[in-house]
């Protein structure tokens, strides 16, 4: 078959034969590209149930693919590949390799809720996004994400002291992602704050570094919220049936 | 038994249902008295001036003018326009109705036929109505045909080149609170598409759609000769929000079908509104003591062996009172109830003599 | 808000108006001074869990506010009032999820006994935001009359950003009417600065995401978010940006910066905060409304307008 619309075929089901002879003539070489199928022959029947289990995916089976979260989606207009709706629609019926392929663009998702507005059948499309964020990692799908790494050491520094400090947080994500400090915008912006406003800023930042801010009476509160979120996070690898592989690290 | 004459059966509001009950009960031989808070009978239809209907095709002006004539020439039927009742007390064949101008009514039993109230585009800011002149609801649409004005942008009164219809606009939306179909606007929305298209042929419809639900009869009818005949497009995609480039509208959503972003320009949005429980039902359900349904219509026994029931004894329900119901229903459901109450136990029945 | 009494409120600052938002925290207080209106610190507050502590456990997010909602009611008060906008959401969402999520109730009861203080219930405290208190406690009419039209001649794109409309069904009060706030088109901010005299432009995404919630994780993205932003604001002729929330005006302040750096597009649209708008408009210098904390510079911009 010509191939008129190249542009629509995905590159790995495109296959060329260097050497190839069929009923006598040679067709090697461009003449024999052939195009794989893509035929659907499987669901996977358990991964609705799955993301539903995370936090975020509870009100995914409710979604009837209208459309109206993608098309309300900060991430959507600046990246047309970025599509709650359809990710959805591939979770429920449990195409999961076609998921996949999109698979590093998904935690981008910055939480503006413009699709929670939007959808008419309450589905919370941002939560949604965060669950399946948050299932490719557990599933050893995708790395931490810089944002998983963020959302954690936000986490970790609440349950120790009630409070967060920005500069730790901002160094401790830093950190985690392997990010120098020295990135010339950062500076730039230090600097900036520095030259105008130099006693002040220092003073404050020197002193959430030394004397880390903290909720008087936290302790108790902070060993609750621990204990509970241990639980959780066990009952959710037991139902995702988690064997231990996977970017798991940290979230035992 | 002693011969007092039964009481007549009174009949709250005088749209498709309620004129359908006191049809009904009329050509029984009894009494009808209905009390309308609007100052013409008719209903909806009338009140808001339709167009053609659907799927008679006659003209709303026609078909239920048709139906208050027939009412209105019948001398079992009395009529209280421009009221309401304030209260309403008694038993099942002694009920005392008081009006808001002081009519004491007494009544064997009582038809609630009150209707619907249309859904206001304001609480769906995103989608234009309000701000922009040219984004309009099928009930303007509707008035537009009927008045004979035609199809125009009303923002200068020029023929539109390009009209998009905005299917279940207060309708199936857990944002406001809507959890229900309204039924008809899907066939209203073909309708309208098909009559703009004749009115203008240089006009070109596109419907946007979740699902199309011109159920029964109606598919081949409304949605495929829209398609087939008047070349009709429609589009799957609830659309994000309604702006405006200066000179013509925008209207942004995602075309899920090819899974595009689109901003397409239009001259004319229509909302195909959806039907919302009567504003009223919170009075009438404390009046008439009958209690609401989850979604705020009043509630019907979901029986097989009743006839449009209401939670209190000697009182019935029909039309859109009890939820977004077609003039069709709406009419069967009168005569439903009308049967009910002139069959009411405990009711004498009136002599053949009579 | 009805009945409520809002020239003394219970104030939960929340953990970024005692770092990045300072200013906003400064000139907040500052405000409520000059217009005789008294601010209670929660006492002992914890941090709401902003935008993460969600996406490791929702019900802990949820416990996080009704903590401090508790703590509040326990001082007596029917009223908290939150400038930061991730703060004002999440208590809201908070008392929302409380009253609609049975599992959430649960699950706040069952750590909160364990910390060992009162469960919060759902209707105890009402929420309320920075723009709602100013708007409310003092009115137009008599800000008007403080502020004399000092911001007379200064043109204004009010951002409110995400989390101040949305979701719409954690903010039962508002697209109520006239008189109410709108959640697609909210316009409070846009009232209160009206009535010191500023000049609104017609600013189209004042509720667009700056990409707060991954202002680090995210850079790229936010930077072109926030451009957008900046570029339009322009474009429509504000020659200021008031924000309403630490993480959005720090999202702006910031990728500005990096949209020059990172992209060399330079814009010149100054950031500033309401209430350091507004501090200015009844007379406070500058520097008492934080100005130079400020990563964007408007020292010039407030010379010519006579402010500060
Ligand atoms: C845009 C649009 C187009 C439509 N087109 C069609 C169509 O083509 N075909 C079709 O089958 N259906 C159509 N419908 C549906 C149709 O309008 C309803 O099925 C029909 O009106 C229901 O009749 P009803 O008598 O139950 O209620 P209504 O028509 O609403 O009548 C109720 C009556 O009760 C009165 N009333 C209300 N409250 C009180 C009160 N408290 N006290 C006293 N009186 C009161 C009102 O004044 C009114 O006269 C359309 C609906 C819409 C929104
Ligand atoms: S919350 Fe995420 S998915 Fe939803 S609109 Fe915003 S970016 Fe898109
Ligand atoms: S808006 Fe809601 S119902 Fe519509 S496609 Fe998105 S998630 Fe599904
Ligand atoms: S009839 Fe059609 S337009 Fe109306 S609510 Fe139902 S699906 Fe939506």
């Amino acid at each position: 078959m010509p191939i008129h619309e190249k542009s629509l075929i995905r590159p790995e089901n495109l296959q060329t034969n260097d050497h190839l002879v069929i009923d006598g003539v040679d067709v090697s070489g461009h003449w024999s590209t052939f195009i794989k199928p893509r035929t659907i022959t499987d669901y996977n029947e358990a991964m609705e149930a799955v993301i539903w289990a995370l936090p975020g995916g509870e009100n995914i089976h409710r979604c009837w693919q209208c459309g109206s979260c993608t098309n309300a989606c900060t991430v959507h207009a600046i990246e047309p590949e970025f599509n709650p709706r359809y990710w959805i629609y591939l979770i429920r019926q449990g195409l999961e390799e076609e998921l996949l392929r999109d698979k590093d663009i998904i935690w981008q998702c910055v939480s503006c809720n413009k699709c929670t507005y939007a959808c008419p059948r309450d589905v919370v499309p941002e939560g949604v996004m965060k669950a399946t964020a948050h299932w490719l990692e557990l599933k050893g799908h995708t790395a931490k994400s810089p944002s998983t790494h963020f959302d954690e050491g936000f986490t970790e520094s609440v349950l120790a002291t009630g409070k967060i400090e920005e500069g730790r947080v901002l160094r401790s994500f830093f950190k985690r992602t392997g990010q120098p400090l020295n990135q010339p915008w950062l500076v730039a912006l230090v600097g900036g704050l520095i030259r105008r406003f130099p006693l002040a800023f220092l003073i404050r930042l020197g002193w959430g570094t030394v004397f880390r801010p903290r909720t008087r009476g936290w302790r108790k509160a902070g060993r609750a919220i621990e204990d509970y979120v241990q639980e959780r996070q066990a009952a959710q690898r037991l139902a995702l049936r988690l064997d231990g592989k996977g970017a798991t690290d940290g979230r035992q | 038994m002693t011969d007092k004459p039964i009481l007549p059966v009174l009949i709250v509001g005088g749209g498709p249902a309620g004129l359908s009950a006191a049809h009904a009960v009329a050509s029984s031989g009894r009494q009808a008295v209905i009390v309308d808070k609007a100052d013409r009978l008719g209903g909806a239809p009338i009140l808001q001036g339709y167009a053609k209907l659907v799927p008679s095709h006659e003209w709303a002006k026609v078909a239920i003018g048709g139906m208050v004539a027939r009412v209105q020439q019948n001398p079992n039927v009395t009529s209280h326009l421009n009221t309401q009742v304030q209260s309403f007390d008694g038993a099942p064949g002694a009920f005392t109705a008081t009006l808001r101008n002081g009519t004491v009514i007494e009544a064997d039993s009582a038809i609630l036929a009150s209707g619907f109230t249309h859904f206001d585009s304001l609480n769906k800011p995103e989608w234009g109505f309000g701000t922009y002149p040219d984004v309009v609801t099928t009930v303007q649409v509707e008035q537009m045909i009927s008045s004979g004005a035609g199809i125009r942008c009303p923002s200068d009164g020029r023929v539109p080149d390009r009209v998009a219809i905005l299917l279940c606009v207060g309708s199936r939306d857990r944002q406001i609170g809507r959890e229900w179909c309204s039924k008809i606007c899907c066939t209203v929305s073909a309708n309208l598409a098909m009559e703009i298209r004749e009115l203008s042929p240089k006009t070109n419809v596109y419907i946007y759609y979740m699902d199309v639900r011109t159920f029964g009869l109606l598919e081949g009818e409304y949605y495929w000769k829209s398609q087939e005949e008047a070349k009709v497009k429609y589009i799957k995609a609830r659309i994000a929000e309604v702006t405006s480039d200066g000179k013509r509208l925008v209207v942004k959503g995602e075309d899920t079908l090819v899974k595009r972003p689109i901003t397409i320009p239009f001259d004319l949005v229509v909302h195909a509104i959806g039907m919302d429980p009567n504003v009223d039902n919170m009075t009438l359900a404390s009046v008439f003591g009958v209690s609401l349904n989850r979604y705020g219509f009043i509630d019907k026994a979901a029986s097989y062996v009743t006839l449009g029931e209401t939670s209190r004894p000697g009182v019935y329900v029909a039309g859109a009172a009890t939820g977004p119901e077609t003039i069709d229903d709406s009419i069967a459901q009168g005569q439903a109830a009308a049967l009910a109450a002139l069959t009411r136990a405990g009711t004498r029945q009136v002599r053949a003599a009579e | 808000m009805d009945g409520n009494d809002l020239k003394r409120v219970a104030y939960y600052p929340g953990c970024a108006l005692e770092g990045t938002g300072h200013a906003y925290n400064r000139s907040t207080k500052e405000v409520g001074k000059a217009l005789g209106l008294e601010l209670v610190e929660v006492k002992d507050w914890n941090c709401c869990g902003a935008m993460e502590v969600k996406n490791v456990d929702p019900q802990v997010q949820t416990y996080l506010s009704a903590r401090n909602l508790a703590i509040a009611e326990d001082m007596g008060f029917d009223t908290v009032m939150s400038p930061c906008n991730g703060c004002y959401h999440n208590l809201k969402k908070a008392e929302y999820d409380l009253a609609h999520n049975p599992h959430a109730a649960e699950v706040n009861d069952r750590i909160s006994r364990k910390a060992g203080h009162k469960t919060y219930q759902p209707g105890g405290v009402e929420t309320i935001h920075a723009l709602d208190w100013i708007r409310d406690a003092v009115g137009e009419d008599e800000l008007r009359r403080r502020a004399m039209g000092k911001l007379a001649g200064l043109k204004v794109a009010n951002y409110y950003g995400c989390m101040y409309t949305r979701p719409r069904h954690i903010y039962p009060e508002k697209d109520k009417g006239p008189g109410s706030e709108s959640t697609l088109n909210p316009h409070f901010m846009d009232d209160i600065l009206a009535a010191a005299g500023a000049e609104n432009v017609d600013f189209p995404l004042k509720t667009a995401c700056c990409g707060g919630a991954h202002s680090l994780s995210d850079s790229d993205t936010s930077t072109k978010l926030v451009l957008n932003i900046l570029t339009t604001a322009e474009a429509c002729g504000a020659e200021v940006i008031a924000t309403e929330c630490p993480t959005c005006h720090t999202g702006l302040e910031m990728h500005q910066v990096r949209a020059e750096k990172v992209l060399g597009r330079k814009t010149n649209v100054k950031i500033l905060y309401f209430t350091q708008l507004l501090g200015m408009a009844l007379g406070m210098s500058a520097s008492k409304v934080g100005v130079q904390e400020n990563m964007s510079d408007p020292s010039e911009l407030l010379r010519a307008k006579g402010l500060g």
